[in-house]
């Protein structure tokens, strides 16, 4: 890559920031969706079928890679947006696996056209794009800046991004509800996160009566 | 010279403040910087917010009241990576964290803040197997049980109290065939409950009347070591000891300690006279407002953490040494959990479930020298669900475990496997590993050229386990495995973790290669190390907190000997 290209590469980059493409608001549904999905009730419990997106845990995965990174550049210290790029390099990887049929469920044209490559996968073949890159198959040339030829980078984020979900889905985040993407210390819990019902979590509590007494009563040295 | 102070310890994580309320004891001014911030204390109400006063030195300034503001008691809120109250990073959580290049990807645990990475610990506090020190150590395991007893003493450890998933665990590892051990210097293998540093719960914790208001003496089994423990009726009187509510106020009471927040040490200053280098201060960095200034002391002890002490040394320009950063150990994680049918916990237990986030997080433990440790935890369920299904490098449904291995589900879980694995929470009963890893000269932390913070060149972690640890480890999985079966668990999941877990971030600047064994560094006279760091090795897989803090017991006094007396 000539020096050219990688300072036209830093500058698109800088400029898109923090605002989300809508590809990218695509992929995130999509990545999380994949990790906790909708899925028709198995047992009587209400509340089983709630998945990701009603959590709004894409908008979780986008706050977090859009804070995660801040580097001393020219000017001083910066934030390295990656919402944006993540989003990218998982769409130039989603490609390279349909167009080396990997994939083993077809894809949807309307999506692939609207909402980008990844999105058009299946949730298993999603998994396998994640593996490509993971497994550092996918052509890194290909890959946005600063993903680029820079296999130390895209591992950094591809081994945080399916912890994101889970974390985002199973914590108390969506329980700040219309507060959620405020900075942490302006949300305020607006109701009880509807995945701590789901799984018999009953929330934070002060103290429980639960001891069932000692092993022992000394160690012998 | 003229010296601001006697001494001045860089870092307020697990070592730091040991040292300072040993010096502060003996009369010796010290000064205890830490980068991050410090919850619980009257001039700072909004520690995240504000820069608050610079420095104290009163431990009437704690306040317990304020602790329970600041520790919130939301898993997200606490423990998030970018911007949890326990991230390593600007006390200003607006501001991005303060960034780790890890080439392989994964993560680092570690908490800035006084009080550091014990602030979310779960507080276990093991000694090291003999074996691995005797004859191996530049000092005996005898050198240490005076320093280990006193630091046990003094946070106190105690054994810890068993919930459900305690007797679950023990009903397990005894059917499975293992003895129960009642040491503290471990040498066969066996289970045991944890040495933890919690005070116990008061005797009447069962009594219905008993009513859980946050101001109870003792742990009151709410299941949030990790996530900021604030139950006691003052700072110092605080459930979990963390160093913030252990040695923070001994050292403050001593009047002879002051503590300084939100100011990050970016260089070591350094004279040469007849004897060679020596360390006479430190430039530091307000965090806040950007000053920087120059302190001058008669001793320097870096105290800052396995990656930020290498770091600061090479930051520094300090002399070459070819074992600075190297050797990083750390303990190569895994995680294998249990699920349970109602009716088998009903005839073990009583109980229909196992709540995995009632209780201490982790009380009880299963000791292997020569493998390594399975210790019972249970966490809040954001945690818990990161830990046990999104760790791996390889997802479940593209690769499942094969007919012979002991488990039936391996690697990260996604989809309606994980929806349905969740659901089973209640009655989940989840075994955290450690494996006894080897140092190796190549596994390191370093500078990045190019890339730099504020603060300097950002450090870069790299580490590769061996394959004789990928067997050790291997090995405890199966053990793990066995005692989940024994105990009769209907499905057995291995996380199957990826080794770029970074939690135990052990021995980068060795005893005996970069610091002689009074924690000194060989090559800067004056410059003592009391972190993780100096360990020589991984201890064979115990929870490294307490060797350290009995370490810097003892540096102190070596300091204190040598400079002092």
């Amino acid at each position: 890559m000539n020096f050219l290209q990688l300072i036209v590469d830093i500058l698109k980059f800088l400029f898109q920031g923090n605002n989300s493409l809508p590809q990218t608001k695509a992929a995130f549904k999509s990545l999380a969706g994949s990790i906790v999905p909708n899925t028709p009730a198995l047992t009587e419990q209400d509340t089983y079928s709630i998945e990701a997106l009603n959590l709004h845990t894409d908008e979780y995965q986008i706050w977090i890679l859009n804070h995660y990174v801040s580097l001393k550049l020219i000017l001083g210290n910066s934030n390295i947006y990656l919402a944006n790029a993540t989003a990218g390099m998982l769409n130039v990887a989603a490609r390279q696996l349909i167009t080396a049929g990997r994939n083993k469920q077809l894809i949807s044209p309307t999506v692939l056209h609207e909402e980008g490559p990844f999105a058009a996968l299946e949730a298993t073949d999603r998994c396998r794009t994640i593996t490509l890159l993971e497994q550092l198959q996918a052509d890194l040339a290909s890959l946005p800046f600063p993903f680029r030829n820079n296999p130390g980078i895209v591992l950094a984020l591809i081994s945080i991004i399916t912890m994101l979900a889970t974390n985002g889905y199973y914590s108390e985040w969506s329980g700040y509800g219309s507060t959620r993407l405020e900075p942490p210390d302006r949300r305020k819990i607006e109701h009880f996160p509807a995945s701590w019902k789901q799984i018999g979590y009953p929330g934070p509590s002060n103290g429980y009566h639960a001891l069932r007494g000692y092993l022992f009563n000394q160690f012998t040295e | 010279m003229t010296y601001d102070i006697d001494a001045i310890i860089i870092g307020a994580g697990g070592g730091g403040p040991v040292v300072a309320k040993e010096l502060g004891e003996m009369g010796i001014k010290v000064l205890l910087l830490e980068a991050g911030p410090w919850y619980g204390n009257k001039k700072w109400p909004h520690p995240n917010k504000e820069q608050g006063a610079i420095s104290d030195a009163t431990p009437e300034n704690l306040s317990s009241e304020l602790l329970g503001k600041h520790f919130t008691d939301y898993e997200d809120d606490m423990n998030n990576y970018v911007s949890g109250r326990f991230r390593w990073g600007h006390a200003d959580r607006n501001r991005p964290p303060w960034f780790r290049m890890v080439p392989h990807g994964g993560f680092i645990w570690q908490s800035s803040g006084v009080g550091g990475t014990t602030l979310l610990y779960f507080a276990n506090s093991p000694r090291a197997y003999p074996i691995a020190v005797d004859d191996i150590w530049p000092i005996p395991y005898r050198e240490l049980i005076p320093y280990y007893e006193k630091v046990e003493a003094t946070l106190p450890v105690s054994f810890a109290p068993m919930t459900a998933k305690e007797e679950l665990f023990f009903y397990g590892a005894q059917k499975a065939g293992w003895s129960l051990i009642k040491t503290h210097n471990v040498t066969s293998p066996g289970y045991r409950p944890q040495p933890n540093a919690i005070l116990p719960p008061p005797p009447n914790i069962n009594d219905p009347n008993l009513k859980f208001d946050g101001n109870t003496v003792g742990c009151t089994l709410r299941g949030h070591c990790i996530n900021g423990c604030d139950i006691g009726p003052t700072v110092e009187k605080t459930a979990k000891r963390s160093t913030l509510v252990s040695y923070i106020p001994l050292a403050l009471k001593t009047g002879a300690v002051e503590v300084r927040p939100n100011t990050f040490v970016t260089k070591i200053l350094t004279e040469t006279d007849k004897d060679g280098l020596r360390a006479v201060g430190v430039r530091f960095r307000n965090t806040w407002t950007g000053e920087m200034g120059d302190l001058k002391a008669k001793v320097v002890i870096m105290a800052a953490g396995s990656i930020e002490t290498p770091r600061l040394w090479l930051n520094s320009k300090l002399p070459h040494n070819p074992w600075i950063g190297k050797g990083l150990t750390s303990h190569w994680f895994d995680c294998v959990s249990g699920i349970f049918d109602e009716q088998v916990l009903l005839t073990i237990l009583g109980l229909p479930d196992v709540k995995p986030y009632v209780g201490q997080n982790s009380a009880a433990r299963f000791d292997y020298p020569g493998l390594g440790v399975i210790q019972g935890f249970g966490l809040s369920p954001g945690l818990f669900s990161s830990f046990l299904f999104s760790l791996s490098d390889g997802y479940n449904l593209l690769g499942k475990p094969y007919p012979e291995e002991p488990w039936d589900i391996k690697g990260r879980v996604v989809g309606q496997e994980l929806k349905e694995l969740m659901l089973e929470y209640p009655r989940t009963l989840s075994f955290l590993l450690f494996t006894d890893d080897e140092v190796n000269q190549q596994n390191e932390i370093t500078v990045a050229s190019l890339l730099r913070d504020e603060h300097g060149p950002i450090p870069v972690i790299k580490y590769r386990p061996s394959e004789q640890d990928k067997q050790k480890r291997d090995k405890l999985a199966v053990i793990a495995a066995e005692i989940l079966k024994k105990t009769g668990a209907k499905k057995i999941i291995r996380s199957d973790c990826s080794p770029y877990l970074f939690a135990h971030i052990q021995s980068t600047m060795r005893m005996g290669y970069v610091v002689d064994t009074n924690c000194e560094a060989l090559q800067v006279k004056r410059l003592f190390i009391a972190d993780n760091s100096v360990l020589y090795n991984s201890l064979g897989g115990p929870n490294p907190t307490l060797t350290t803090q009995a370490l810097a017991t003892r540096t102190a006094e070596k300091l204190a000997n040598k400079y002092f007396s």
